[in-house]
């Protein structure tokens, strides 16, 4: 699973924002070239120790972003997966979707998960518990239990034994199910139970759980259709609320049969069954606008939406390829926009309608003079949004007797357009990092004022006037005005950065998604 | 004169075939041929149009503001692994400057027995430590066993070169001497490199072994 150069370097900076420089750098070691811990070990032999190897391989294999196996002579071989670290992209994003759906126990219960790699239900438990007291237990529980059930969380493998000293992962036959045995364990008063239990084991010791990120990407994917589907259609222009409630609806029943990440278009669904789902789920929606929205994207998406059959009120069917593959045009076609200019786009297009063209063919078409079309036809070359093919009138491919057709080839640009991502992606994660540690003595000198202000506020002895001539004796004092100024400087590039990153992480999500779903063409 | 005018009027016609398939028009063509001196582009060069500026949504103040809490949160959990560096300066303010962290505890039974980085952990794992004693003290009786083998096999050369006088003896010391030596060497470095590795060590003493038996022999002749 070894990405490009780009991939690679964002996945090290990625490891070394949230788990250090030493196990960044394991982790590079390994993304490069699959070892063994001897051979690892004389790879970092001057700067790391053999302990210092060890925890970082540990902590890496906590986080599933290192696997072993054994090897044909017994001793276990260690792997990284770059598709694992770049999760570590989409976390927040996470977070955001369990609150929405499950609440913020539930988002407390995922930070948990996240922030341990794996954990004992009991461990989440407790944890939660020791960081919002205002819940009970049984009310914790329950928020488990909903995510398993909901297939946000999943069962770690269980060990099914012990060979040449490296521990037999065994698949869990049903990973959803909570075991009865953790049932059984956190009845009572919370307080007392997380005293007693740190001295005994627990009923569900060794039983670990971990996020589980195919269901994400699934719930992703719907998500990322559904906002193209209405940012990209007249009918979601006009009534977008009626359209969101509509495709939610028809993943939702999806959902119930069988969704998988890989599959190239959903299964037909009745009118029925959506109206049943919607009404399953608390989404207000009458059945006459249902049906007049479906029509019209049926009628207006050329294909994305498609009307499959009449039975059972009509049945429809989203083109998952399609929708993907259009969502990536999207993309590559507004960067071409940007770094060019409308003209590009309208070459980009004529080109996908006609496929191979002749530099003549593009200016008549298009009508634009010979030299601008040269200019801009060279310049997409360059960057990789069309490609040539040469064709030889003779053999040898002689120059003056070989034209060239132009052409696009999507799978081949977004290939490119993955690295770029990747690239800016490392580029904002770096520069957010360095713009941290050139404003750490303001950041810490605003984390010092804070407590004293609220304490001056909290005191009751001093009148209105007074708390407000001191508050700002300390501000002036701590924080100057130009000091002030620089940090609020800091804190907005910081956000935009940060927003910067989770948009390109979703156009890298598209991208990844795209390649994987779509087939291969035959050129 | 003319060859060169003629190699010279050939060399034209291929670049300006080349050109003109490119679409350089005969008067331009000076313009390219004077670019020699190639420089690299600018590190940050001007952009022709700025970036695009985007909306900045709730649902999106909202994530980058959590991945700044788990950053955070990151930074002080005991997985966050740093490198202990030796400060040139030591300075009042580097204990509070220092992060405390919590001590690093993953289930180890998850993890191959080769990763257990502290000595504790194997009292929790009877049987990894039954196994590493086992080979320890197969490794001990080969020892031994080598070791009588060779006080065996000087005694016979004893009785064999008992005329040929001391001065052999202490060669043979010397040369068993400086064995051991390369010996002590060579296991430092193997200890360098992995200190509990009960393999190397084995493979350290049968090399040993194998150097001074050759030696002997040598001797014998």
């Amino acid at each position: 699973m070894s990405g490009g150069r780009y991939e690679t370097q964002l996945c090290t900076v990625l490891v070394a924002e949230q788990f250090g420089q030493a196990v960044a750098d394991v982790a590079e070691k390994l993304l490069k070239e699959d070892c063994q811990l001897p051979s690892l070990a004389f790879k970092l032999r001057p700067t790391y120790n053999m302990a210092m190897i060890r925890k970082a391989l540990a902590v890496l294999i906590n986080f599933g972003f290192v696997t072993f196996v054994l090897d044909t002579n017994k001793r276990p071989v260690y792997t990284a997966h770059g598709d694992q670290i770049l999760r570590l992209l989409t976390v927040p994003r996470f977070c955001l979707l369990v609150k929405t759906l499950y609440g913020s126990v539930a988002e407390d219960v995922c930070v948990e998960l996240f922030s341990e790699g794996q954990l004992t239900c009991s461990d989440v438990l407790r944890r939660v518990f020791s960081r919002n007291d205002t819940l009970t237990i049984e009310e914790l529980k329950k928020t488990f239990c909903d995510l398993t059930q909901a297939q946000f969380i999943i069962r770690s493998p269980a060990i099914s034994g012990v060979s040449n000293g490296c521990p037999q992962l065994e698949h869990v036959q049903a990973p959803f199910n909570m075991p009865d045995s953790i049932f059984q364990v956190n009845n009572g008063p919370g307080e007392e139970k997380g005293r007693k239990r740190k001295s005994a084991k627990d009923e569900d010791d060794g039983i670990y759980w971990r996020v589980n990120w195919a269901r994400f990407d699934v719930y992703a994917r719907d998500e990322m259709i559904t906002e193209f589907l209405i940012t990209n259609t007249t009918v979601g222009r006009k009534m977008p609320d009626i359209c969101i409630k509509t495709i939610q609806a028809l993943f939702k029943t999806i959902e119930l049969r069988a969704s998988s990440l890989r599959m190239t278009a959903t299964s037909p669904v009745s009118m029925l069954d959506m109206v049943k789902s919607a009404k399953e789920n608390a989404l207000t929606l009458e059945k006459a606008d249902m049906a007049y929205v479906l029509g019209e994207f049926a009628d207006e998406t050329k294909g994305l939406v498609r009307k499959a059959g009449d039975s059972g009120g009509g049945l429809f069917v989203v083109d998952i390829e399609k929708t993907l593959t259009e969502i990536c045009k999207h993309h590559s076609e507004s960067l071409v926009r940007e770094q060019f200019e409308g003209r590009a786009v309208r070459i980009m297009r004529l080109m996908e309608e006609r496929h191979f063209l002749d530099e003549e063919q593009v200016e008549k078409l298009l009508m634009m003079g010979a030299k601008e079309t040269k200019e801009l036809l060279y310049a997409l070359l360059e960057e990789g949004f069309i490609f040539t093919r040469p064709i030889g009138r003779t053999n040898d491919f002689q120059p003056a007797r070989t034209f060239y057709l132009y052409h696009v080839d999507l799978q081949r640009t977004v290939r490119s357009l993955i690295e770029c991502t990747c690239k800016l992606l490392r580029n904002l994660i770096l520069r957010n990092a360095h713009e941290r540690r050139e404003n750490k003595q303001l950041i810490e000198k605003d984390l010092t004022t804070g407590p004293i202000i609220e304490g001056i506020r909290a005191n009751e002895e001093l009148d209105e006037a007074s708390k407000k001539a001191q508050i700002e004796e300390v501000e002036e004092m701590y924080l100057p005005g130009h000091d002030r100024a620089k940090l609020e400087r800091y804190r907005r590039s910081r956000s935009t950065l940060l927003a910067a990153q989770e948009k390109a992480s979703q156009a890298l999500f598209a991208f990844r998604l795209f390649l994987d779903v779509s087939v291969p063409q035959k050129a | 004169m003319g060859g060169r005018g003629r190699g010279g009027g050939g060399a034209g016609n291929a670049v300006r075939s080349v050109a003109s398939a490119l679409g350089i028009p005969r008067h331009e063509m000076g313009q390219y041929g004077h670019l020699k001196s190639v420089e690299p582009p600018p590190l940050y060069p001007n952009l022709q149009r700025g970036p695009l500026p985007f909306d900045m949504t709730a649902d999106l103040i909202y994530v980058s503001n959590l991945r700044v809490e788990l950053e955070q949160r990151f930074r002080e959990s005991p997985y966050y692994l740093e490198k202990e560096e030796p400060r040139d300066i030591k300075r009042y303010t580097d204990k509070y400057s220092v992060v405390k962290r919590g001590k690093l505890q993953i289930d180890m039974s998850r993890l191959p027995v080769e990763l257990a980085w502290r000595r504790e952990t194997k009292v929790e794992k009877p049987a990894a430590k039954r196994r590493k004693e086992d080979v320890e003290s197969v490794d001990d009786v080969i020892d031994k066993k080598l070791r009588k083998l060779e006080e065996l096999e000087k005694r016979e050369k004893h009785a064999e070169n008992d005329e040929d006088g001391d001065e052999k003896e202490e060669e043979d010391e010397k040369s068993e001497k400086s064995d051991t030596e390369e010996q002590e060497t060579l296991s430092e470095e193997d200890y360098a490199e992995e200190d509990n590795d009960y393999i190397s060590n084995y493979f350290d003493n049968g090399e040993g072994d194998v150097g001074s038996d050759d030696n002997l022999g040598e001797d014998d002749y």
